[in-house]
């Protein structure tokens, strides 16, 4: 940290003398003028020329600098460099109807952002470099809720993700890559969303990079297209994930009406909307060839409705079981909306929490943690809120505090 | 190798919590101290404001949160940066709820008070003062460096980079002040006066001319009444010695 004195405030940056003795070029902010005294941090210099190479020896240093870093960086790993420059080992994406999709660390954080359609770019002007997967998935799911590509008609969104990089403990990587992603996701299913997590793959991966494709497609095109050869990725790119999720279904319900023995493990999207994870026996249904681990049991993970679910868990006869679930998911469709209105409000209670924690710091450690998430959700909301919801919120925890 | 280093470096950090939460303050300053930078980090992403130093109640609320983060902070929280940040986040939000509604309340009273609102005024009046003050300083050391053909773009491109040359710079031109000849050169010619200097006080040319204006510029603010500047370079002066 430095302090610095403001000599100058120009149209696009600000002149400061800092406590070091240095003339520095800093980024300019709101309501900065001449003659005040601030805190800077190196994100605040204001960087034009980025690398001035004066001589050519200069240029071969940072050459062999560069080299010996990657050279450190493959043969020994040393990631604790990642905070200047973080090296992917996994990939997830993000479809809801906004594609993204993210490289990520060691440490689940973002190295590099695709925004693959219109609706990513528009969704979030943001650089997420740096930011924990989980923070920044929930952000665009919460943007993604605002801007209405979310709704309780819509709801679906899917996650996929793969393990790049040749390294040995794939497995083991991927699953705690999903674990951490369920459990980061967790606390919105207050909103009804159909979480849909496909496990993936590098070669897959590769494959839908080729196509210019998300990641999750990719994985959603696979599935579609084992039922019907004749769909071809470029209308897969160009229909909204809802679209496809539909129609998996739809493709299931015609299978399962012509041939009634047909086993539902052909479908790991209905699948998930039928049984919870633990309802269903692990079994790697045939599809997907030897790239695809495909685990059934975690395909979809339906936070709409668990309590259904353990009703129709027990086995009973696969059709029935899609017409009772459907009726249900009706059902709620029509509460959701009233819920999509009162969301403020709704935002409002989730803090409250917070402060309960507070005064009672004994309670339970996962509790706080998804306090402190949603309270993150909070923050985000009141820079986009309206003024009602911020005045509400403001009373709330004044009122707490005293 | 990787596991090794990484091992070590997480440790430390666990280590160190662990030490603070059982009561060690020496440690807990030093810990704060060097992640005064993440607070600032945090502060700035929110508000899109600098820290003010003469007006740092953000800045304590957020070295507050860092305090709470500490104490609250167990190893199932995922990352200690996210999670502190998140906590600085909240606090300073909730600071700002409040100073809005409270601006909101002065406001109104300010309406109906009349006295109130003179008392208001005089301070106001007392703060525009002082920035004019400061501000006229400003234009005159600027004033005084275009003479001397050098403008504050200029200062920021000349930087000595490293802290040896700098300090190294600033002795120059403290020797320089004392040298009544040289200085009668330096205001004659308006420019420093180069070969003499490095005559005189046996300083390599070199170096002179690497940090021409840095030294000029220095020159200059320390024979103005800028006191500001001056104790700037003051303090820069006494912190590099006693860190010695």
């Amino acid at each position: 940290m430095n302090k610095g004195f403001v000599l100058e405030v120009k149209d696009t940056y600000i002149l400061v003398v800092t406590d070091d003795c240095q003339y520095l070029k800093l980024k300019k902010r709101k309501g900065i003028k001449q003659g005040r005294q601030i805190y800077f941090t190196k994100e605040d210099l204001y960087e034009q020329q980025r690398f001035p190479v004066k001589n050519i020896g200069l240029a071969a240093a940072i050459g062999v600098l560069c080299m010996i870093s990657i050279t450190l960086i493959y043969n020994f790993q040393i990631f604790n460099m990642k905070e200047a420059f973080g090296t992917a080992v996994a990939v997830v994406s993000l479809d809801i109807n906004p594609s993204f999709e993210f490289e990520i660390d060691d440490e689940n954080r973002v190295v590099e952002v695709y925004r693959l359609n219109e609706d990513a770019k528009k969704l979030a002007g943001k650089n997420f470099i740096g930011d924990d997967i989980i923070n920044v998935v929930s952000s665009i799911i919460d943007s993604a809720w605002r801007m209405k590509y979310l709704t309780a008609e819509s709801n679906s969104v899917v996650v996929s993700f793969a393990v790049i990089g040749d390294r040995d403990n794939h497995e083991q990587r991927i699953q705690e890559l999903e674990k951490s992603i369920e459990n980061g996701l967790q606390f919105h299913k207050d909103r009804n969303i159909n979480f849909i997590y496909l496990r993936s793959d590098a070669g897959a991966l590769e494959e839908a990079r080729r196509n210019e494709v998300s990641l999750g497609k990719y994985e959603l095109f696979k599935i579609i297209s084992q039922k019907d050869s004749s769909v071809n990725i470029d209308e897969i790119k160009s229909s909204g994930v809802q679209n496809l999720i539909d129609k998996i279904n739809e493709q299931d319900e015609g299978k399962a009406n012509g041939n009634s023995s047909s086993s539902d493990g052909d479908n790991p999207l209905n699948d998930s909307s039928i049984y919870r994870n633990d309802d269903i026996p692990k079994n790697n249904p045939d599809q997907g060839g030897k790239n695809e681990k495909f685990d059934s049991s975690k395909h979809g993970e339906s936070t709409v409705k668990p309590e259904n679910d353990e009703k129709d868990g027990d086995a009973k006869e696969d059709e029935k079981e899609v017409e009772e679930v459907e009726e249900v998911e009706e059902v709620e469709e029509v509460d959701d909306k009233g819920l999509g209105e009162e969301k403020g409000e709704k935002d409002v209670e989730a803090e409250i929490p917070e402060y309960d924690e507070e005064d009672n710091k004994s309670e339970d450690n996962d509790e706080s943690d998804e306090d402190a998430i949603d309270e993150k959700d909070d923050m985000e909301d009141v820079n986009y809120e309206d003024g009602d919801y911020k005045y509400n919120s403001g009373e709330e925890s004044s009122e707490e505090s005293k | 190798m990787r596991g090794f280093l990484n091992l070590g470096k997480h440790d430390s950090l666990e280590a160190r919590l662990e030490k603070i939460k059982a009561g060690d303050e020496e440690e807990r300053e030093k810990f704060i101290k060097e992640y005064v930078p993440l607070v600032i980090k945090t502060i700035v992403k929110i508000t899109n404001r600098y820290i003010e130093v003469e007006n740092d109640d953000e800045f304590s609320i957020g070295i507050g949160a860092l305090n709470e983060a500490i104490d609250r902070y167990s190893g199932d929280k995922g990352n200690f940066i996210n999670y502190a940040a998140l906590v600085i986040r909240s606090r300073i939000i909730d600071y700002e709820r409040k100073i809005k509604k409270h601006s909101n309340v002065i406001s109104i009273n300010q309406m109906e008070d009349e006295d109130g609102s003179k008392l208001q005024l005089k301070t106001d009046g007392d703060d525009i003062a002082y920035s004019l003050e400061i501000r006229e300083q400003i234009q005159k050391f600027k004033n005084r460096l275009s003479e001397f053909n050098i403008s504050l773009e200029d200062l920021t491109r000349g930087n000595p980079k490293h802290k040896d040359t700098r300090l190294n710079a600033i002795n120059i031109a403290r020797d320089v002040l004392k040298h009544r000849r040289i200085m009668e050169a330096f205001y004659q010619k308006k420019t420093l006066p180069v070969s003499f200097v490095s005559r005189e006080l046996c300083v390599s040319t070199k170096v002179l001319k690497r940090s021409k204006k840095y030294i000029t510029a220095t020159i200059l603010a320390l024979d103005s009444e800028f006191e500001l500047i001056k104790d700037y370079i003051k303090g820069w002066e006494r912190e590099v010695k006693s860190n010695e």
